[in-house]
C-alpha cells in the first residue's frame, strides 16, 4: 500500500543524525568539519576520476566505519538525480571536448559526443555524489550541538578581531533547533489545509504567480508562526540576561585526543592524493596499464 | 517586616498598538518572599503584561515596579533583577536555545559570567531539581512537552533567582505533563522560593497561598483562594470560573443545610462529605 | 452502503513512520474502530498512543498501510478513490485549528473551503455566511474584519467556520478544547452538542480532559501504544478508574470525587459521570441518615 502524499522527511538523508556509536560519532567535531571542508577542497580540485574514486572510497569506508546502512546512505543521492542528469547533459552539449587526443563517439548537428565528454560528465556526477555523500557522513556522526561547538572553537581565536563566534554559533545553532519543527509545522499545515480540499499540486496551465498563490496558505501561516516563535525566543533569552558573546562563561570545552590527530593526518594524506591523481595524469596512467594488460 | 520582594505602585501600561487602552491599569501590588501567588483573570486581562513586568521585560508607562529594591527602570539593575526574578514561558519549544539539555540549563549561568568550572554543579542541581538528571545529554526535542517546561524551570533556576514566574506554564501540557510541573513547583515553593503563577486552570490556582484576580487591567480581587472563589457570580461575569469542586460543593450546599460551600479540592470534598455523614459508609 | 452501516469502519488497522528507514516507528498497531450515525465517539489515550495518526486515516490523509478504512462507504485503500470528496465530508479540524488562518481578511479565510471545491461565487458567499453565524461570528460584523486582529477564541471558532462551510457529515477533532480558557471551552462542548442534534451527523474527537468525554461521548475507545486497550459507554469505561489510572490517563471530575470518596468509606454508586449526579447522591446519601 502506498504511503501518505505527505511523508516529507523519507528521502532526506543530509542533516539526519545517526546515533550508532561508533568511532566516528566519537571524534571531536573540529576535525570532521575540517575533513569536511578538506573534502570540499579536494574534490572540487582534482581533475582525475581515479583521484574521485579515491575519495569516493573513503566516504564509503566512513559509511561502514560509522555503521549507516549503506543502501539508506547512497539513497541521499535520489532527490539530486534529475538535476545532475541535465548538469550533465548541459555540460557535454555546451563545453565541447573535442580536441586531437580524444575519440569521437558520437555527432549529430552541431553536437558531438566524444570520450573526453563523458569523463567530464562522469567526473561532474561524481564530484557531486562524493560531496553529497560525504556531508551526509557528516551529518549521521555529527549531532548538530557537535557542528556548532565545533565551529564556535574554531572561530575562537578570531574573537579578538571583532569576529562575533558566539553569536554567530548560536544563531546557526536555534536554526538547527526549530527547523524540524518547522518542517513538522508544514507537514501539519499542509494536512490542515489539504483536510479543506486544498491542493498544492502545480496545475499544468498554472503560471508562476498563481503556482506561488496556491502556497499561501502553507508560506503564511508558517512564516506568522516563525516570527512568533522568533519572538517568543528573544524574550526567553533576555529573561536569561542574553547580551551576546562578551563576557559569556562556557560549560562545554573540547578536547582532542590523539585519535583526532591521527584521524585528520588520514583523510588529509587521502584527500591529497585525490588532489595529486590530477597533476600527475593518475588517470592516463592506469588507461594506459588496463589497455597494456589486456593487450598482453 | 522585611521590605517585600515584589512592589508595583500604579502601575499603568499601554502598548503603542493598543490604541490607547491600557493592558494594565493602575496596578498595587505587593509581593512577599516565600509567597506562593496566583493570578488569574479572563484573556486579555493582562495577566501576562503584569507578569513581564516583573523581571523588566516590559517597562511601565506609567507608575514603577521595584523587585529587590531596585526600580525595573534602572538600566544598570536589569542584570540583577533578571537573575532574581526566573521566568518560565507558555510555549514549551519557544524558550529552549541550546540541543542538549544540559546546555540549556548552563545558558543562564554562562551569560551571568558564573566561572567555568561552577558551571556543571550548578547545571546538576538544577537538572536535580526538577528530576530530570536521566536526561542531561539528550536532545531536547526528544523530551515530552512536560519534561520541556520542567527544563524550562531548570535553566531558570540555574540562575538561582529568588523567585519564579510561571506564565501559563501549564497551558500547553496534558494532564500528566500538568502534574508533574506541580509536584516540581510545590517542591521549590517548600524549599523558599516565591512562586508566581499566571494561570487560567482553576485547579493550580487552589494551590496557591493567594489569589489575585485581574479584569481588564485592574485588580479586582486579592486574597486566600476560599475567599475569592467565594463569590462565583462575580467571578463568572468577568469571564472566569471558580474550581469545579467549588461548584460542586455550592449546589451539595443548596442541598444539605450546614454543608461548607468554600471546599477548592477534591479531598477537602470528600472530608467534608464524610465529616458531615458521621463517616459511614 | 446501506442505511444501517457505519459509517465508518476501520478494521485491525497498522501504520508505522518512516517505514524501512533506519528511523521507523510503529503508531497503529492494529486498531479497529466503528463510528454510526449520529454518534460521537471519543479516543482517548496517553500522549504518543497513536490517536493524531488514527484521526488521520478517518479522512484520507494517511491510507492504512495493512487493515481495511471504510469510511462512508468508500475503501480508502483504493488509491482511486476520491479522497477530495472524502475531505468534504469528514470535516478534519486539527489540534490549535487557528494556526491554519491565512487570509488577510476573516471571511476570505472561511472562504477557502467551499472556493477548493469550485462552488460558484454566490454559494460561497450563502456557506460563509451560513457557517460564520452559526459558530457566533456575525457574518457583517466579522467577514471583514483582520484575521490576525480577532482574540484567540475567535480566531479557532473561525477555523471550524472554515470546516463548517463544507457542510460535512462527520467532524472529526483533535483536542477542540485545547488552550481554551473556561468560557470557551463550554461554548464549544454545547456548539458541538446542537450541531450533532441538527441533523443525521457524526463526531470523533480527541481530548485529554475527561469532563469532556463524559458530556459528550456516547462511546470511548482508550488508546494505550497504538493498540485499543478497552472499548465502551462513558459510564462503564469511567466506572473502571483503576484501569485508566493505571494506563496513565486521567478521570472526569464527578469519578475522581467517588474514588476519594470510596476511599473514605462512603460508598456512592461508582458509574456517575455529572456534578450534578454527585450532588444528587451525596444528597440521598445525608438523607439516608436522617
Amino acid at each position: 500500500m502506498s504511503a501518505s502524499e505527505f511523508d516529507l522527511l523519507r528521502s532526506v538523508t543530509l542533516g539526519q543524525y545517526l546515533p550508532t556509536g561508533s568511532v566516528l560519532h566519537r571524534l571531536d567535531p573540529r576535525v570532521k568539519l575540517l575533513a569536511g571542508l578538506l573534502l570540499l577542497v579536494a574534490v572540487t580540485a582534482t581533475s582525475s576520476l581515479a583521484g574521485l574514486a579515491l575519495a569516493l572510497a573513503l566516504v564509503v569506508g566512513g559509511f561502514v566505519v560509522a555503521r549507516v546502512p549503506l543502501r539508506y546512505a547512497l539513497s541521499g543521492i535520489k532527490p539530486m538525480v534529475p538535476f545532475l542528469a541535465l548538469l550533465a547533459l548541459l555540460q557535454i552539449v555546451a563545453i565541447p571536448q573535442n580536441d586531437l587526443n580524444t575519440t569521437l563517439l558520437w555527432r549529430w548537428a552541431f553536437v558531438t559526443l566524444t570520450v573526453r565528454d563523458l569523463v567530464a560528465a562522469a567526473l561532474l556526477f561524481l564530484k557531486f555524489a562524493v560531496l553529497m555523500w560525504g556531508f551526509s557522513l557528516l551529518s549521521f556522526t555529527t549531532t548538530t550541538t557537535e557542528l556548532t561547538h565545533g565551529t564556535e572553537h574554531l572561530l575562537r581565536p578570531l574573537q579578538r578581531i571583532g569576529l562575533p563566534a558566539h553569536e554567530f554559533a548560536l544563531m546557526v545553532n536555534i536554526a538547527f533547533r526549530f527547523v524540524p519543527l518547522l518542517a513538522t509545522e508544514a507537514e501539519r499545515l499542509m494536512k490542515a489545509q489539504a483536510s479543506r480540499g486544498a491542493d498544492f499540486g502545480g496545475g499544468r496551465r498554472l503560471n508562476f504567480v498563481q503556482r506561488m498563490r496556491k502556497q499561501l496558505p502553507l508560506l503564511v501561516p508558517l512564516i506568522l508562526s516563525s516570527l512568533r516563535r522568533a519572538e517568543d525566543l528573544i524574550l526567553a533569552m533576555e529573561a536569561r540576561c542574553y547580551t551576546g558573546g562578551r563576557g559569556r562563561t562556557h560549560l562545554i570545552h573540547l578536547h582532542a585526543e590523539r585519535r583526532d590527530y591521527l584521524a585528520l593526518a588520514g583523510i588529509l594524506v587521502v584527500l591529497a592524493l585525490t588532489v595529486a591523481a590530477g597533476f600527475l595524469s593518475a588517470d592516463a596512467v592506469i588507461w594506459r596499464a588496463i589497455a597494456s594488460i589486456r593487450t598482453s | 517586616m522585611p521590605e517585600p520582594l515584589i512592589r508595583t505602585h500604579n502601575l499603568e501600561h499601554v502598548y503603542p498598538a493598543g490604541g490607547g487602552v491600557p493592558a494594565l491599569r493602575g496596578v498595587n501590588l505587593t509581593v512577599r518572599r516565600g509567597e506562593y501567588v496566583a493570578i488569574i483573570g479572563a484573556n486579555g486581562s493582562g495577566k501576562s503584561t503584569l507578569a513581564r513586568h516583573l523581571n523588566a521585560l516590559l517597562l511601565p508607562t506609567e507608575g514603577d515596579v521595584w523587585v529587590n529594591g531596585w526600580n525595573t527602570r534602572d538600566a544598570a539593575r536589569v542584570r540583577d533583577i533578571r537573575q532574581t526574578v526566573g521566568m518560565v514561558f507558555q510555549d514549551p519549544d519557544n524558550q529552549i536555545v541550546a540541543t542538549v539539555v544540559e546546555e540549556d540549563v548552563a545558558f543562564g549561568p554562562e551569560n551571568l559570567g558564573v566561572p567555568d568550572d561552577e558551571l556543571p554543579a550548578r547545571v546538576r542541581w538544577a537538572l536535580e531539581t526538577v528530576g530530570l538528571s536521566a536526561q542531561a545529554k539528550r536532545p531536547p526535542h526528544l523530551l515530552s512537552a512536560g519534561q520541556k517546561q520542567r527544563l524550562a524551570i531548570a535553566s531558570a533556576l540555574a540562575m538561582k533567582p529568588q523567585c519564579l514566574v510561571l506564565d501559563e506554564a501549564t497551558a500547553m501540557l496534558d494532564p500528566v505533563g500538568k502534574a508533574e510541573l506541580l509536584l516540581t513547583v510545590r517542591g521549590l515553593h517548600r524549599s523558599g522560593t516565591t512562586v508566581l503563577a499566571v494561570t487560567h486552570t482553576m485547579s493550580e490556582a487552589v494551590e496557591a497561598d493567594r489569589v489575585v484576580v485581574l479584569s481588564e487591567g485592574g485588580v479586582v480581587a486579592d486574597g486566600t483562594p476560599a475567599d475569592v472563589f467565594r463569590d462565583e457570580e462575580t467571578l463568572q461575569s468577568i469571564g472566569v470560573d471558580v474550581p469545579i469542586i467549588s461548584h460542586l460543593a455550592r449546589m451539595v450546599a443548596q442541598r444539605i443545610p450546614d454543608f461548607p460551600s468554600d471546599v477548592l479540592t477534591v479531598q477537602a470534598f470528600a472530608d467534608a462529605v464524610c465529616h458531615r455523614l458521621g463517616g459511614q459508609g | 452502503m446501506n442505511a444501517d452501516s457505519p459509517w465508518i469502519e476501520l478494521r485491525d488497522i497498522h501504520y508505522t513512520y518512516l517505514r524501512g528507514t533506519p528511523l521507523e516507528a510503529a503508531a497503529l498497531r492494529g486498531v479497529s474502530l466503528e463510528v454510526r450515525a449520529g454518534e460521537t465517539v471519543a479516543v482517548i489515550g496517553p500522549t504518543g498512543s497513536g490517536k493524531s495518526t488514527l484521526l488521520q486515516h478517518l479522512n484520507g490523509l494517511l491510507r492504512p498501510q495493512q487493515g481495511q478504512a471504510l469510511v462512508l462507504g468508500e475503501d480508502l485503500g483504493n488509491s482511486a478513490v476520491d479522497v477530495r470528496e472524502i475531505r468534504r465530508r469528514v470535516g478534519l479540524v486539527f489540534q490549535q485549528p487557528e494556526d491554519q488562518l491565512f487570509e488577510r481578511y476573516a471571511g476570505d479565510d472561511v472562504a477557502f473551503g467551499p472556493r477548493n471545491y469550485g462552488l460558484p461565487l454566490d454559494a460561497v458567499r450563502e456557506r460563509v455566511r451560513e457557517a460564520m453565524e452559526s459558530v457566533g461570528l456575525p457574518f457583517e460584523a466579522y467577514k471583514d474584519r483582520l484575521t490576525m486582529t480577532l482574540s484567540g477564541g475567535e480566531r479557532r471558532r473561525l477555523a471550524l467556520a472554515g470546516v463548517l462551510a463544507l457542510e460535512p457529515q462527520m467532524l472529526v477533532l483533535d483536542e477542540p478544547t485545547a488552550g481554551l480558557d473556561p468560557m470557551g471551552r463550554r461554548s464549544l462542548l454545547q456548539y458541538l452538542r446542537v450541531w450533532q442534534d441538527e441533523a443525521e451527523r457524526a463526531i470523533v474527537l480527541t481530548t485529554h480532559n475527561m469532563d469532556d468525554v463524559a458530556l459528550l461521548a456516547d462511546r470511548i475507545y482508550v488508546l494505550v501504544d497504538g493498540r485499543v486497550v478497552r472499548v465502551g459507554p462513558p459510564r462503564q469505561i469511567f466506572g473502571d478508574p483503576g484501569f485508566l489510572l493505571e494506563h496513565g490517563l486521567g478521570l472526569p471530575s464527578a469519578t475522581q470525587v467517588v474514588q476519594a470518596l470510596a476511599g473514605r468509606g462512603c460508598s456512592v454508586p461508582v458509574d456517575l459521570l455529572t456534578l450534578e449526579e454527585v450532588a444528587d447522591a451525596v444528597e440521598r446519601l445525608a438523607y439516608e441518615r436522617v
